[in-house]
This record gives C-alpha cells, structure tokens and sequence, in this order.
C-alpha cells in the first residue's frame, strides 16, 4: 500500500522514537505518532499527573496517622477495582465473584508469610516481594480455571455464576480453619517485610502508617501504569472489541477464548494483590469479610468512578473508602443516627444505603462516573465564558 | 427408605418456594431481558408485611394483602427506577437492581429490627402422618399452594390478553409493538407478579422459623434454580427450584453421613455445585433457548 | 490453482435452506491480475450466508471450502481471519465505544506477536510493534480518506463513513481475500462513488480479490468480473455481467418468477 500511496510517506514519516521537538503553543499538534500514543499525551496532562503524584507522596508527612490508614486501604482497594475493571470494564464480562479472588489473594499471602510453627498454616516467607506475586499468580490461576465458563456463557448467566463463586468461596473459607481461623476468629495477615526490614511497624522509614502509606502509593502506581499500558495494548483492545461485539471481533482475528481467559486471569492477579496487601493494614483477616458485599463494594467503585478508565477505578476506590470515615462522624453531626449497630437507623444501615443510592443514581444520571463529571466539568471550563 | 422420602417431601416443600421466587426472575428476565436482583428484598418485604398485618387481619387475609402490597411496591420501583432505563445495556439496568435491593432491605430491616419475627400462620412446625411418613405441615402446603399459583399463571399467560401480550412482547419485542402492545404495561406487569409471587415465597420462608435480617439469602437459591432450568423458561423455572430444593434437602440429610470429607453445612452452597455442573453439560440450562446472534 | 474454492455447500437452518449446493472459485488463477466476483440474488437468495461460512461463524452441513489450499471448514473465525480472509458486514458491525484509529488497529490484532506481559510494560517490543502499525494504519486512514475522523468513537460517525470505516478494518488485516456484504447499500449516490473507486482501487492497486455482494446492480455490472446469481440459495448463473444479464433463468429469478415460493 505505501508504494501505491506515496503521499502517505510523507503524512507519516519514518516513525520516530522517543520524544520529538514540541511545537510551542499548539498543545494538541503531534509530530510523532509516539508522542500520540503517549499515555500521558499532553504537557497539561503530564504537569497535573506529576503535581497529583508529588501530592500525593506528600501527604505522608503532612497527615495523621489515621487519615494515612484509610488511604492506604483506599489505595489497596483501588488495584483490586482496576482489577475488576479489566474484566468487566474493559472485556466487557460481568463478574460478581471479585470478592473470591480476592480472598484467595489474602489467604495465599496469609499463609505464606505466617509463621511455620504457628496456629494455622504458614510457610514462613514474610519477604513481600515473594508472597505478594504468589498472592496474584494463585488468584490469577483460579481465574484462568473460571475463565471457561465465561467462554461459554453470556451476559447475566456469567453474572449469576460468578456470583455463586463467591457463595462457594465464602463456604469453603468458613469451613477451612487450618487456613482460615474460621468464622469470628480469623487469623493474622500477611505480614509485609522488605529486605528483613517490617513495613508494618514503626521504623527507620517512619511511624507503620507512614510506611504502608508509600508502600500501597507505590504499588498502586506501578499496578495503575501497567493496566494503562495494557488498555493500549493490542490485548486492551481486543477486549474492548470482545465486549462491544465478540462475533465481529472473532471475525477480524481476535480469539475470543485466549482473550477471555487472558481477561479473567489479569484481572484476578489483580485482586490477589489487592486482596493479600488489604489485610497488612489490620494484620487480620476473617473469612466473612470476601461476601457479596465486598464485590459489590468494587462494583460501585468501579460504576461510581467510571467504566474502563484506570483514573475512574482510582476515583471511585477513594470516593467509596472515603466514605465511611465520613458516614463512621455522622453520629456525633445528625442526632437520629446512631453508631450502635443494635439502633436504627445506624451508621451502617446508612453506608449501606449510600452504596445502593450511589450506584442506582449514577447508572440514571452520570453513566460515566466521576470520569464523566470531570469531563464535564472540563469542558465547561474550556468553553468558558461560554457554556454552551 | 422412610428417611429418603420424608427428605424428598422437605426439599419439595422448599423447592416449590424457590420455584415461586425463580418464577419471579423469570417473569422479569422475559419481559425485560434483566435479572432483577431486587428479588430478596421482595421478598424480605413480604414476609416483613405479613408478620405486621397477620395480628392485625389474620393469617390468610394477611398474606393477600401483603402479595399485593408488595407488588404495588415493585410497580413502583419499577417505574421509578427501571422504566427510565429503557434501552441501556443489560447489565446496567441489573446492577441497578443490585443497588435497589441494597436500598430496600436496609429499609425492611428497619421493621425487622433485632429479633425474629413470626408470621403468625397456622403450620408452625406441626407435624401430619402420610401413611407411614411423618412430615411437616409448611411442606405440603409449600407444595399445594405454589402448585396452584403456577396452575393460575400458566393459564393467565394462556389464556387471557394480558398474558398473551406479555407472552408476545417475550418472543418478539418489535413484533409486539408493532401489534399495539404496550411495552410499559408488559414491564409493569412482569414486575408487579414478580413482587407478589416474592411476597408468598417470603411467608412461607417465614413460617415455622420465622424471619430475621439475614433470611434474605433464602432467595439468592433461586438464582441457582433459574440457571439449573434456563433463564427464559417458566417450565424451567419451577423444575429448577424443585431440583435445588431437593438436591439441598439431601445434602442436609445425607452429606455428612456419605461425604464428610466435604465439611459442614455444604447443603449452603449445593445449589452452586448443581449449577455448576448443569452449565458445563448446558450453557443454556436444562430448557432455556440458546441465544442466536447474526451478523 | 484458484485462490478458494466453494464446492457444493450446503446449510439449512431448521428446513430452511440456505445455501443449497453452491459451487464457486475464486482467482487468480496462474498469471491473472486479481478478480472480482459479484454475488446477486434476491433477499433471502444466501448471499450473506455464504460470507458466514467463509469466515466460520456458520457450519454448513455438506460441502467442501478450501483457502489457500487449506480446509476452511475445520478452522475457526479467528484463524481464518489470520490466513488472510477479511470481510465487512452487511450491517456494520464496528466496535462502537472505540475510536476509528483503534477499530483499524484491531484489523492488525493477528499480525503482532507480543504477549501480556510486554502489553502490561509497554517495554521495546510491544512499543515498537505499535507504532510500526499504526504507520500501517495511517496509511489506510489516507487511502480511505478518514483523516478528519480518526479520533472519533464510531458510533458518532455517519453511516457512510461508518462503512468506509468498516472496511479500512478488513484493509487493514492486509488480506489476501476480501469480501465485501452490501458495501454501498444505503448510501447515496456520491458516497455510493467514492466506494466503487476504493473498491477498484482495492482491486487493482492493492491486488486483493474481491467477493461482493450487492442489489445495486449498475455497480456491480460495472465493476464485476463475474457474477453469481443465486435464488433461495440456488445457484442460478454464474458468468460475466453480460452473459448474466442476458439469461431468461436470471431475469425470471429477479422478475417475479413464482417457482419454490410455496415452499
Ligand atoms: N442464523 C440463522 N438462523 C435462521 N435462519 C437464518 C439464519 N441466517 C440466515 N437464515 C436464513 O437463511 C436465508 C438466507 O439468508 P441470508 O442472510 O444469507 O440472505 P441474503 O441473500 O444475504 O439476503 P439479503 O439480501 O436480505 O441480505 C434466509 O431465509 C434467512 O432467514
Ligand atoms: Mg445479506
């Protein structure tokens, strides 16, 4: 073709590596198909993504302990719904058995790093660049084992499976107390620790909160980047193709079984990051916690914060963990809720509700999420004056 | 011999409950292509209502009148929630459902408060001689009243014109619309049966034990037994709920005699093990249609 | 030896018969430029069922397709699509959320060979397979003429453009056969002309045989080498637009002849 078209040699010249010169002033002229392809493809995104990181490291000297807690576990929690996001955002397979690999996550990073002679299993092996991949590569092979199915089923059949995972999950967990501790007892977490140095407590680097603060800021940028990466990939958008019309993909060349399975498999090695790095903040974890909830507590995050957009899943990670320390002071503001969970109506009748109200009011109004407002909003500050 | 059989009768008995709660998924799923997963709040809410009203009317005029109260609570939601939804993918419109049920059961826990409520019916955990068998009382009505609600809803959908125009809007939306069916009207009734079959399932949910909080995870059986029949099959719906509640009533009977190994209380998730298994033999469940899609 | 082959092929639907003993090649034969051949036949005639068999989402119950020399009736959509069979569809089937660049870019999807990992690192390899197809798809964007468009999620895109779009996908897999399903239908007179130029310059500059399926029979007289007349998936005629033109059986099948209708 590039004989035929020898106009198309010159609108696209040898492709160029690496930066090329800017044009000053146009801020939205390419002079390289790189430059384009880009992630952070504009000066004004590049300067608001560095001043949004730098902040954020900053916080840890700027907050209190307690408010480091919440965002770290809000951190954690944001890789678990990038991992959701892959598989349902993206590649378009609805999950609701998200919870369950994240507690397999939990649990192979528990028992790894638990001590070798202690009540439940454990091998030992507290050095968290060893347990946390282990946690991610077992969870993702119990995605690849589900993946299967998914390339049998459709839409909400897939739904209600993936739902009855987390029942079996959550049965098995119960019931394995070697492993678990089993209902209302627990066991203790995985146990973060670098280099022989423990991330969990006060030490060299600075108090616990401050450490597992950078610790969970750092992983979620590493984990953020990649499934950036992997959205522009030609496997990114294979799953997109897959979810907007899988015969038309197949047709074109993108094996829907490969892809699918590929899918689940990320997207659980995501959770089981997720899931054996959430529990080092308590340094306990209970097999009630991975239930219906839990998935859809990521559901919502990832709905609330913006389908298939890695910014969104982050958003909507923090707005939902953000939010119960918020509905955790109502009491002490709004005199008829209570913080007895014996009361009604309590503070987690109301979280909950919240939950509910958010996801419904949201699909209604603002499909898009907080990635949808803030375009939103962007735009109405880049026409301004004018708003139309 | 004895045993198996009173063991049949019990899962029967649960199974025609769950039978009538998949009938409500189903209804819901034809009509409007969704899984609505408000079902256990509706059916939460009906059990919650009878247990007031039954001191107030009496057991029976209680149970009808909560059936239709719960019903005129899924029209509402349904237009409220669902109706502007109309043409949005699927599973926007079930995550939706999701949320309402969250919604929902905060507010009927409110009613429910800490304690176990009773319905107030007649069977408690009475006990009738068949023959030689010995069984409860709730099961064989289980049975006789969800046999006839499914006599009465196969013939309305036979039979009479609301049936038939919800039956043709199932097979052919377009088609349906183009013969004069409303498709709000085929929604609003898909819902408004659905509520009032979750409320009769709630009652008998409720009878013997009574009702708490977290007996809304009864329901979550029934999504097993749609899978088991086929998402889109009425006939379905009911062998899949009678499978469950058998296949459930054995485990809890002979697991831990048979298959220990297993661990306790796996009659919980047996349900998820049956329908496991039926989708990797039957994508489509035992009766539903496979979908075709052309290009 | 000719490039496919479609011998006898049968597929019925629940006693519909679809394709009902269709035979057909496809050149170049040895030293011929590359042709095109146009299916024509009333609605319903099998026309897009015979593309459906071709790319494997349907499987006929007899018959014998080859491509390349290879059987077509054991392969899968995927796989075929990677020997370099490309088609469009007669009712655009484009992936609506994405971006013309990226519905291009899937065309490519069998020709990288990086893995997951090196997607989630975007280290050399990956990087660099990137952005050698997307100068690849720039150059289709240019041949078609998309320019104005190539940011643009598709489903905000006009129709005709939507089709053109379409078929810079199927371009873009660089196929070794392409076959078209109504690729003007719908379209007025002016993107109706663009299209006939890009097709023969598909043809002709590219080099890619054509199958194209149309019911606007001033383009494909003009366009097509031969053509194959099909009526309730009967093959009725099949020679050059002159012979077709002039057979009684063909004229029948298109003027109301009643035959099998009661069927
Ligand atoms: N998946 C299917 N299931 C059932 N019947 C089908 C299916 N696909 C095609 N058919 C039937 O096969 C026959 C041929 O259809 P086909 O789409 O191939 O016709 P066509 O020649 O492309 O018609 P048109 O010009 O209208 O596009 C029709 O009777 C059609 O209804
Ligand atoms: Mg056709």
């Amino acid at each position: 073709m590039t004989e035929t078209r020898s106009a198309a040699a010159q609108a696209a010249p040898d492709i160029p590596t690496g930066r090329s010169r800017k044009v000053r002033g146009r801020p939205l002229l390419y002079t390289s198909y790189a430059q384009d392809m880009a992630l952070l493809d504009t000066r004004a995104k590049r300067v608001s993504t560095g001043v949004l990181v730098v902040l954020a490291f900053a916080l840890a000297v700027l907050l209190q302990d307690r408010s480091l807690e919440v965002l770290a576990g809000a951190y954690v929690l944001a890789i678990g719904a990038i991992g959701l996001n892959i598989v349902t955002g993206y590649a378009g397979q609805v999950s609701l058995g998200h919870a369950f690999f994240v507690a397999i996550g939990a649990y192979t990073a528990a028992a790894l790093s638990g001590p070798v002679d202690g009540e439940r299993l454990g091998y030992g092996v507290a050095e968290i660049w060893l347990w946390l991949p282990a946690a991610g590569l077992v969870a993702a092979a119990a995605g690849v084992l589900v993946a299967p199915l998914a390339t049998r089923l459709r839409g909400l059949y897939l739904a209600v499976v993936t739902l009855g995972l987390v029942f079996l999950g959550e049965h098995v967990f119960k019931e394995w107390q070697e492993l678990t501790g089993g209902p209302g007892v627990g066991r203790e977490a995985a146990i973060p620790q670098l280099f022989g140095v423990r991330l969990d407590q006060d030490g060299p680097l600075g108090t616990k909160e401050q450490t597992l603060y950078v610790l969970m800021l750092v992983l979620l940028i590493v984990f953020a980047v990649a499934a950036r990466n992997l959205a522009r990939s030609r496997i990114g958008r294979a799953f997109a193709a897959i979810r907007d019309r899988d015969i038309a993909a197949a047709v074109i060349g993108v094996p829907l079984t490969r892809n699918k399975v590929l899918a689940f498999g990320i997207s659980s090695f995501y959770a089981g990051c997720a899931g054996g790095l959430l529990y080092t903040i308590s340094g306990y974890v209970e097999p009630g916690s991975f239930s219906l909830l839990m998935s859809v507590q990521f559901i919502a995050m990832v709905l609330i914060g913006g389908v298939a957009t890695v910014s969104g899943a982050i958003a909507g990670a923090l707005f939902i963990s953000l939010l119960q320390p918020l509905t955790r002071s109502l009491p002490s503001l709004v005199p008829f809720v209570s913080g007895d969970t014996t009361q009604t109506p309590n503070v987690f009748q109301v979280e909950t509700v919240l939950y509910g109200l958010l996801i419904v009011l949201f699909l209604i109004f603002e499909p898009r999420g907080l990635f949808g407002l803030w375009i939103r909003i962007r735009n109405y500050w880049k026409s301004w004056p004018f708003s139309y | 011999m004895k045993g198996l059989l009173e063991s049949l009768i019990r899962g029967l008995g649960n199974g025609s409950v769950y039978a009538l709660l998949a009938l409500g998924f189903v209804i819901i799923y034809k009509a409007t292509r969704v899984i609505s997963f408000a079902q256990p709040a509706l059916m939460l809410a009906g059990a919650v209502a009878v247990s007031y009203l039954a001191e107030v009317t009496g057991f029976y005029a209680a149970v009808l009148l909560s059936a239709l109260l719960i019903a005129g609570v899924a029209l509402a939601i349904e237009r409220i929630a669902i109706r502007p939804m109309v043409g949005r993918p699927v599973f926007v419109v079930a995550i939706i459902t999701l949320g309402i049920d969250v919604v929902v059961r905060v507010v009927v826990n409110a009613f429910i408060g800490r304690d176990v409520r009773q319905m107030g019916d007649p069977w408690g955990f009475t006990q009738v001689s068949l023959g030689p068998l010995v069984v409860q009382s709730r099961w064989l009505a289980m049975l006789v009243v969800t046999a006839v609600l499914v006599g009465l809803l196969f013939a309305f959908f036979r039979f009479t014109k609301y049936g038939l125009a919800m039956r043709a809007a199932a097979f052919d939306q377009e088609i349906a619309l183009a013969q004069g069916v409303s498709v709000g009207m085929v929604f609003a009734l898909s819902w408004g049966l659905a509520g009032f079959l979750a409320a009769i399932a709630g009652m008998f949910v409720g009878t013997g034990q009574g009702i708490e909080q977290l007996t809304w995870v009864v329901a979550l059986k029934a999504l097993p037994a749609i899978i088991v029949g086929g998402l889109d099959s009425l006939g379905g719906a009911v062998v899949g709920g009678l499978v469950v509640g058998v296949v459930e009533s054995l485990f809890q009977s002979y697991q831990g005699e048979f298959a220990p190994w297993l661990g306790q209380n796996v009659a919980v998730v047996s349900p998820y093990i049956v329908m496991l298994i039926v989708l990797l033999v039957r994508p489509y469940g035992l009766f539903g249609t496979r979908e075709v899609e052309r290009v | 030896m000719a490039l496919l082959t479609f011998e006898d092929v049968h597929l019925s639907f629940a006693g519909v018969k679809a394709v009902d003993g269709v035979s057909f090649e496809v050149g170049p034969e040895e030293g011929n430029t590359a042709e095109l051949l146009a299916v024509i036949g009333p609605n319903g005639a099998g026309k897009t069922s015979i593309f459906n068999v071709l790319s494997g989402v349907y499987r006929p119950q007899r018959g014998r397709v080859t491509f390349i020399g290879e059987d077509l009736l054991l392969k899968r959509p995927h796989e075929i699509a990677a020997m370099g069979l490309a088609r469009t569809f007669q009712n655009v089937e484009l992936f609506h959320n994405l971006t013309v660049l990226d519905n291009l870019m899937l065309g490519r999807h069998h020709h990288f060979r990086y893995g997951a990992f090196a997607a989630l690192l975007w280290y050399g390899r990956a990087r660099r397979a990137e952005l050698a197809a997307r100068a690849k798809v720039e150059d289709i964007i240019d041949f078609l003429e998309l320019e104005a468009w190539r940011r643009h999620p598709v489903r905000l895109l006009p129709y005709g453009i939507q089709k053109r779009v379409e078929l810079g996908r199927a371009l873009a897999m660089e196929p070794r056969l392409l076959l078209l399903d109504e690729p003007v239908a719908g379209m007025n007179l002016e993107e109706t002309e663009d299209m006939a130029r890009f097709v023969l310059d598909i043809r002709d500059e590219l080099g890619i045989p054509i199958v194209l399926v149309d019911h606007d029979m001033g383009l494909v007289m003009d366009l097509a080498d031969r053509v194959l007349v099909l009526d309730f998936g009967r093959p009725v005629a099949l020679g050059s637009p002159a012979e077709v033109q002039q057979d009684p059986k063909v004229i029948e099948a298109y003027l109301g002849g009643t035959h099998g209708r009661t069927e």
